[in-house]
C-alpha cells in the first residue's frame, strides 16, 4: 500500500492474462458480479488489456462534511508478469470537479509507471 | 458559517503543500511564502479557503498574523480513505471468482 492522506491503492498478483481481467473489467455481466458500482461511470480513460480510468459514482457515505458528494476516480492499471498473470493496480483517489476538467485538456507527458493526478492527466489526453 | 469541504479544498497542491507545511509548525504568510513560487496575495487566498474549510487557524499577534493547521479537520478525508481500504481488497477478491469462471 503507498496510501498518500486522500487515496487508496491496492494491488494484487492475478494468474490470468491481462485480456482476461481486461474483460472482467469491462464487461458488464461480469463487471456487475464484483464492482456493480462502476457500471454507468463515467470513462475517462481507456487503453485495452492496460489500463481503465473512471470517475466514481460515489455511494451515500461518500459526502464531505457538508453532505455533498466526495468525487473521486478509480484508476486500474494492468501490467502482465513474467508467468503469463496480471499485476493489478488499483488507484483511487479524491479529486475535485475542477480538478478532473484541466486533465482532458493536456496532452500526453508523463511516462508510464507514474502515479496520482499526472497519471490522470495522462490517461484522459 | 464556514464551509467544511475538506475534500475540494485540498484537491489544490499548492494549497495541500500550504498545509503540510503548516502541519510542521506555525508560520506567517512571509514565512510560508519563501517556500513557493506564487505572490503573497495568492498565499493568503490560500489561506483563506484553508480556514474556511477548518483546516487552519489564524493567531493574531499585534499587527502580525500567524497560521497553523487543525489536522483533526481532515477526519471527513480519513473517513473515506479507511472505507475504501476495507472496499478495495473485498472487491478484488471477489473478482478473482469472477475470473476463475470465465472459460479461456
Amino acid at each position: 500500500m503507498t496510501d498518500s492522506p486522500d487515496a487508496v491503492v491496492t494491488e494484487c498478483d492475478l494468474p490470468e492474462a491481462p485480456e482476461k481481467v481486461w474483460k472482467a473489467l469491462t464487461a458488464p455481466e461480469l463487471l456487475a458480479a464484483w464492482l456493480p458500482e462502476a457500471l454507468n461511470c463515467e470513462v475517462l480513460a481507456a487503453e485495452p488489456d492496460r489500463l481503465l480510468c473512471y470517475r466514481w459514482r460515489p455511494c451515500e457515505d461518500d459526502q464531505d462534511a457538508v453532505g455533498r458528494p466526495v468525487d473521486s476516480v478509480v484508476t486500474f492499471e494492468l501490467t502482465g508478469t513474467a508467468d503469463g498473470g496480471t499485476h493489478l493496480r488499483v488507484d483511487h483517489r479524491v479529486v475535485a470537479v475542477a480538478a478532473v476538467i484541466p486533465f482532458k485538456l493536456r496532452k500526453r507527458t508523463v511516462t508510464s509507471g507514474s502515479s496520482g493526478p499526472c497519471m490522470m492527466l495522462r490517461l484522459a489526453a | 458559517m464556514p464551509e467544511l469541504d475538506v475534500f475540494r479544498t485540498l484537491a489544490d497542491p499548492t494549497r495541500r503543500a500550504v498545509f503540510e507545511r503548516l502541519c510542521r509548525r506555525e508560520m506567517s504568510v512571509s514565512e510560508l511564502k519563501a517556500g513557493f513560487p506564487v505572490s503573497q496575495p495568492a498565499i493568503s487566498q490560500h489561506l483563506a479557503a484553508l480556514r474556511g474549510a477548518g483546516l487552519v487557524c489564524e493567531r493574531r499577534e499585534g499587527r502580525f498574523a500567524y497560521y497553523r493547521a487543525q489536522p483533526q479537520a481532515l477526519g471527513p478525508l480519513v473517513d473515506w480513505v479507511d472505507r475504501y481500504r476495507v472496499f478495495w481488497p473485498e472487491r478484488l477478491e471477489k473478482l478473482k471468482n469472477v475470473l476463475k469462471g470465465i472459460e479461456p
